[in-house]
């Protein structure tokens, strides 16, 4: 050879040994990858199956070995944080996941797990975060369902930390998110049911009525919330549907009963002739006041004046008697009133006394509590 | 061993092809094709240098697939291997690796740094390539069977192997053969540790010493490309997961010197246990090394029934310590047990090396010392990974003694600057601590339990360099100046002793004249006594120093001539004082008298 070209013919000849060597080390690695990767489901499967069987430690490890074999899938990882979780090692779950969210901060999966993680810590602010996170992040599989499901759960744990304002406010979020599902639209409504924001939830079952007219949770759930609100005639109208739709509904049932028994106990109501008027206010003040008389007598009180709230109450009904049986009554909206509002004091009394009314004095309380109470 | 022939004139690019008579075209031609296609010298070692990096990439993405492989063969996949097999393991792997070492890789044995640094400064830069096929076999078996070692320092020799393999082959300068290894160490440390900056760093400060402009450019340039080779093939996560990291109060810093301290002990033991261990173990009879990998193996297997992580490189481990995922307790246990299992197996001859161990001991140091500071003031502390990644850093310090390198690897590692303090402070103390009760660094300690006095980088670095103001004398009393006549000088010196004067040119530069020069001169013609100086002084021009600089450089500049200038750096008129031979030589020790011995005597 040359002595000129010597140094450059011998660098040149690197070249091709170089490229054979690039070929046999992409080979190398190809099959390495493959026997991670081999691995890492190997692992991955023992890890599920001991999860499966109840072997938490077992999956742990099982599942970290797919996880170091993977070179950090988020799939292996996520399920070796929930395993760890489920084993009570929190801590060690919250690195897997933070280095999780690191990669991938719109990890919805991710961050609803780190949400929880936060919530049984009792930050409330981080779980906020977290489930927010979750809500709007990405999720591989049901997206619509699973954000939905991370947002009731946040729901829950608002409302579990008495921040109803709050949870209500989310609620409403997830309510203007909702498909044109009857049953996802009932759910939530029993939600702001339970929320005991009526409106609200008498809205929500109005709308699962609007794709599904017979779908019997939302009237029932309309009746429930209707007569929350004192509407006992659209209660009744729902309830009544409801249990033609599900005749064995006890429930559904009772409330249907104590709204039909508000609707006939009722005085206020502007269609009445004024003789069945008259007629409802002297029952339920001669109801109220034999009820107030059994309390008494029943609390060995004495009824005399000056001798506590219900005698004072006595001596009023006593006063007002006579004025109760007067022909002209129902002419006279104010005494009208007077004699309610007394009505409802005495109910309001002797619930205090002995106990929450029921049957015909339930149905007064609600009726007059509908139009007097302050 | 005997070091091979290597070629001592640089390469020069030739004109004509000699032997040849080509007509004159075509010799033009050849000549220019010529000129296109050779490299000089400085050109070539930089494209060696890529090249080097990529072989050595390539070599240590198959090293690492290698070590896997032979794991999942001798310990299975599961990171709980069963029982047998964790004792099994280690003795087969290390009978085998003995055999290798004593019968056929017999160079494999030791550090790959000191083998190195030997090519360096006692080889010429000659590593035998059969040492590169040696550290990959026996390094993969005894690592992958759970001999507590790491790859790197292998890498770093089978990097530094190929370059030596190569520098040779292109018949480099004997220079340049010696600076190679150098630059395919950096190749396969970059690659090994996927952390280029700390490579270099580690080569310059603890294989050659010195920053030098020529080797640098080459040392980057293959750290780089061996990076990118295993980034390609093998991907570009980190060896471990690396923990956010987060300054929680300013007076964190005195938990992270609590560290440093308990580091810099840590890293004491660990030196004092593989210090003594090594060369008692070697002094056993032949025979028996055939055995010690085996038994230190079996003792390995017996700690890993019950902590399997201190088995191999212990790169999970590390992920694990960083990211909480053990007690303090625990991690303590680890980092001790390690300490003994690592002094076991490096000392018992089988090949590997110290750099996993140590990151490995210093994450449990580190994490440990996390935990409890965390215990006690939860409030006040970072988590526990904050602290097994400067724990890291701080046995890096201590035990391996090469403070640059460790700061900037937890640097590179983390990503993270707000890390730099924390690391300082610690590094730092861990360092000093290592210094103060371990006077010869670990590799230094290694090489002459080896029969080698190779350079102590730490000792070169501290050694006080005498300079130019340690030796020279007061200014004389009569300094010329270039624009003064004849007459005046003559004047000046009319009373003087000294029969030579210095005279200051206007350019800054310096000359002499005698007394006979001026007095000739003055009687020479009736102007003779106005000639300025400058006309008249020497031709010669006197070398000139700074204070500042070092001895030896001016012991090389000076030459013949007799006394020099010692200037001002911002005035070169401004003389400060002399120097003259005997002065250097008074400086360095040695007497006129003893030099005239010398001369006589010779």
């Amino acid at each position: 050879m040359n002595d000129t070209f010597r140094r450059e013919t011998i660098l040149i000849a690197c070249f091709p040994i170089l490229a054979l060597l690039f070929l046999v080390t992409g080979a190398a690695t190809r099959a390495y990858h493959a026997k991670q990767a081999g691995l890492a489901r190997e692992w991955y499967g023992k890890g599920r199956a001991a999860l499966a069987r109840g072997k938490v430690g077992e999956a742990i490890q099982d599942l970290h070995a797919a996880f170091v074999y993977s070179h950090g899938d988020a799939a292996y990882e996520l399920d070796l944080a929930k395993a760890l979780i489920s084993a009570h090692r929190t801590e060690e779950a919250r690195t897997y996941l933070m280095a999780l969210r690191d990669r991938d901060p719109e990890n919805g999966p991710v961050n609803l797990e780190l949400a929880r993680l936060a919530a049984e810590r009792g930050d409330a602010g981080e779980a906020v975060r977290y489930f927010h996170s979750a809500i709007y992040g990405l999720w591989p599989e049901r997206p619509e369902e699973q954000r939905r499901a991370a947002w009731l759960e946040l729901y829950h744990f608002l409302m579990s930390r008495g921040q109803r304002s709050e949870a209500l406010a989310e609620l409403m979020a997830l309510a203007v998110e909702l498909p044109p599902d009857p049953v996802l639209q009932t759910q939530v409504g029993d939600l702001f049911l339970q929320a005991k924001d009526y409106e609200r939830a008498l809205h929500q079952y109005e709308g699962a009525l609007r794709l599904e007219p017979n779908h019997e949770p939302a009237l029932r759930g309309a009746g429930e919330a209707a007569f929350n609100l004192g509407d006992y005639r659209q209660a009744e109208r729902y309830l009544r549907r409801a249990l033609r739709l599900e005749r064995h509904d006890s429930e559904a049932a009772q409330r249907l009963e104590l709204a039909q028994a508000v609707l006939d106990v009722d005085p206020f109501d502007p269609l009445l002739p004024p003789a069945e008027r008259r007629q409802r206010v002297v029952r339920a003040f001669d109801q109220s006041l034999a009820r107030l008389v059994k309390c008494a007598h029943d609390r060995r009180q004495s009824l005399q004046p000056g001798q506590g709230s219900l005698a004072l109450l006595y001596a009023e009904a006593e006063t007002m008697r006579a004025e109760v049986r007067h022909p002209q009554l129902e002419r006279r909206p104010a005494r009208l009133s007077a004699v309610m509002n007394l009505v409802f004091q005495m109910e309001t009394a002797t619930t205090e006394a002995c106990g929450p009314p029921s049957g015909l004095d339930e149905a007064i309380t609600l009726a007059a509590s509908k139009h007097l109470a302050p | 061993m005997a070091a091979p022939q290597i070629h001592r004139e640089t390469h020069r690019v030739p004109q004509a092809i000699p032997g040849v008579e080509p007509s004159r075209r075509t010799g033009r031609w050849v000549a220019a094709a010529s000129r296109l296609l050779t490299l000089g010298e400085g050109n070539l070692f930089l494209l060696l240098a890529v090249i080097i990096g990529l072989f050595s990439g390539l070599a240590v993405v198959l090293f690492r697939i290698a070590i896997d492989w032979t794991h999942w063969w001798f310990l299975g996949s599961s990171l709980a291997p069963f029982r047998t097999r964790l004792v099994l393991a280690p003795v087969v792997g290390g009978l085998a690796v003995a055999a290798l070492v004593m019968r056929v890789f017999p160079r494999v044995r030791g550090s790959g740094v000191n083998q190195t640094k030997a090519a360096v400064y006692i080889y010429d830069g000659y590593i035998p390539f059969n040492t590169v096929f040696g550290k990959f076999i026996a390094c993969a078996l005894a690592i992958g069977s759970g001999q507590s070692l790491g790859p790197e320092d292998p890498s770093l020799q089978i990097g530094a192997g190929i370059a030596s393999a190569l520098g040779r082959r292109l018949r480099l300068s004997r220079e340049r053969v010696r600076l190679i290894a150098p630059v395919g160490a950096a190749a396969g440390l970059s690659a090994a540790f996927n952390a280029p900056i700390s490579a270099i760093l580690f080569v310059i400060e603890e294989v050659i010493g010195r920053w030098s402009a020529g080797v640098l450019g080459a040392i980057v340039l293959s750290a780089v490309s061996s990076v990118v080779i295993v980034r390609g093939f093998l991907g570009a996560e980190p060896l471990f997961r690396i923990p956010p990291f987060r300054l929680v109060h300013a007076a964190e810093l005195l938990a992270y010197a609590v560290l440093g301290i308990v580091g810099g002990f840590a890293s004491l033991v660990f030196v004092r246990l593989v210090g003594p261990l090594r060369p008692r173990l070697k002094a056993l009879p032949r025979w028996s090394q055939y055995f010690q990998p085996a038994a230190a193996g079996l003792l390995i297997g017996v700690i890993g029934l019950w902590l399997p992580q201190v088995m191999g490189a212990g790169y999970e481990s590390i992920d694990e310590a960083m990211h909480g995922h053990y007690s303090w307790r625990m991690l303590a246990v680890l980092g001790a047990f390690k300490i003994l299992a690592t002094s076991l197996s490096f000392s018992s001859g089988a090949p590997g090396g110290m750099f996993a161990p140590t990151l490995f001991i210093g994450a449990m140091v580190g994490g440990a010392v996390g935990g409890i500071e965390h215990l006690l003031f939860p409030s006040l502390t970072a988590p526990v990974g904050a602290y097994a990644l400067v724990g890291m850093g701080t046995l890096f310090a201590g035990f391996l003694r090469a403070p640059m390198t460790s700061v900037f690897m937890v640097l590179e590692v983390s990503g993270n600057y707000s890390i730099i303090l924390p690391v300082l402070i610690s590094n730092t103390l861990a360092y000093l601590i290592s210094r103060r009760y371990q006077a010869v660094p670990l590799f230094d300690l290694l090489a002459r339990q080896d029969g080698v006095d190779l350079p102590s980088m730490e000792e070169q670095r501290e050694e006080p360099a005498l300079r130019v103001e340690d030796a020279m004398r007061k200014a004389p009393a009569l300094v010329l100046r270039g624009e003064e006549t004849v007459a005046s000088a003559l004047a000046k010196g009319a009373g003087l002793a000294s029969g030579r004067f210095l005279v200051s040119l206007p350019n800054g530069e310096w000359s002499y004249v005698t007394k006979q020069d001026l007095e000739r001169q003055a009687a020479s013609s009736a102007g003779g006594n106005l000639t300025p100086l400058s006309r008249l002084v020497s031709e010669t021009r006197l070398p000139y120093f700074h204070p500042d600089q070092p001895l030896d450089v001016a012991l090389r500049r000076l030459g013949d001539c007799p006394e020099a200038p010692v200037v001002h750096r911002a005035d070169f008129r401004k003389l400060q004082g002399v120097i003259s031979l005997v002065d250097i030589l008074r400086a360095y020790g040695v007497s006129p008298s003893a030099l005239t011995t010398q001369e006589r005597w010779s």
